[in-house]
């Protein structure tokens, strides 16, 4: 079975799935260079560093990043998802599993930041893991979109093909 | 992306679907105003922001990296959104897909000029060439989409079948539209009929 409706798609889809990609490596470039990529460098970026003359982070400081990506990353995530998910070329179960490794990772890369500066370092690890979590995700919708809209006809699995797509996602 | 795969919904998707399009224009204008208003028009200009004015130091590579990050953002759910409305306008595929792929090019490579910048120490007119490639791509995209959703019924694909449908509801089965096992959302008549039970007799 094959999913023709999605054909005239395929080019704006696959833009996306690069765009994705920029996104991902962006991310990971500036995770590396200004939070050093660890958690001990996550601590001094949020609770400020003497030896490099830094301090800690504002609240204003705080809301400048969370804010944009509080729009920006629910939005992006929503859009692929909707996409990757009308294709049906995932089980229910793997599906809804990456939707939650996403939403979840989201929400906690940006909350793990504030909490390090206000509740305790020890959350620098949630913000390392939260991240490499959400670049997992990033990169496994825009692999999924690539594979979905690379294929001459795009697949939908038999046992999905029934199933309105609302009832995929929910 | 239900409105845009079932093109007999395509009439119902067109108000909001203006609406968007008038907010796209107006963010690619200020985008533009705003990158030539601080010099996006000059090599030189563009020079001294990147490789520092005067024998000054250059952008760090977390400022350009930034720059790549929120642009990424702008950039591709813009063009995702008009290179979906484009396939539903009176277009060839392969003038839909040039359209579409110009544009990305020209993004992409106005994303990533500034590491040639900063690579090569000089290459401000490649940033101004790519600025001015970006915006026209992207403006030629929005103007094909905005011209079949800007006129009236009947110039996108779907708007012939949408009336038909609208004036034959139940001749196509009121709850199959297609080979997928969606439900055919009801038409605005059949919505409304559905709000007011008792009082379109």
């Amino acid at each position: 079975m094959s999913n023709r409706r999605l054909d005239p798609f395929r080019w704006p889809a696959l833009g996306f799935a690069a765009y994705l990609l920029v996104q991902a490596a962006s991310a990971a470039a500036l995770f590396a260079l200004k939070l050093g990529g660890g958690a001990a460098g996550v601590r001094a970026f949020y609770l400020g560093a003497p030896e490099r003359f830094t301090s800690a982070k504002s609240l204003a400081g705080l809301l400048e990043v969370a804010v944009p990506h509080l729009v920006a990353v629910p939005l992006v995530l929503f859009a692929a998802i909707h996409v990757v998910g009308f294709a049906r070329k995932l089980s229910r179960r793997v599906f809804v599993a990456l939707v939650a490794l996403s939403f979840a990772s989201a929400f906690a890369a940006t909350a793990s930041g504030f909490a390090v500066r206000w509740v305790s370092p020890a959350f620098a690890w949630l913000k390392v893991l939260s991240f490499a979590g959400l670049e997992v995700a990033l990169v496994s919708w825009a692999a999924l979109l690539l594979a979905v809209f690379l294929s001459r006809s795009h697949p939908v699995r038999r046992a999905a093909a029934a199933t309105p797509v609302e009832e995929i996602v929910r | 992306m239900r409105f845009l795969v079932l093109p007999k919904a395509v009439g119902r998707a067109r108000p909001p679907v203006r609406i968007f399009l008038a907010f796209a224009a107006l963010a690619l204008v200020a985008l533009a105003a705003q990158r030539v208003l601080s010099g996006g028009l000059s090599p030189a200009e563009i020079e001294a922001h990147y490789l520092g004015a005067g024998g000054g130091e250059a952008l760090p590579a977390a400022a350009l990296w930034e720059e790549v990050h929120a642009g990424a953002f702008v950039y591709g759910f813009v063009l995702f959104m008009l290179g979906s409305l484009a396939a539903l306008c009176p277009l060839s595929a392969k003038a839909r897909g040039a359209l579409v792929a110009a544009s990305f090019v020209a993004t992409m490579a106005d994303l990533f000029a500034p590491f040639a910048i900063v690579g090569l120490g000089r290459g401000g007119a490649l940033r101004v060439a790519t600025f001015v490639l970006a915006t026209v791509s992207v403006a030629a995209l929005l103007a094909v989409v905005a011209v079949s959703f800007g006129r009236g019924a009947g110039h996108a694909h779907g708007d012939h079948e949408d009336r038909r449908a609208q004036a034959q509801p139940d001749e196509a089965g009121p709850e199959r539209a297609g080979g997928m096992g969606e439900r055919r959302l009801p038409s605005a008549k059949q919505e409304g009929s559905r709000a007011l039970p008792h009082t379109h007799v």
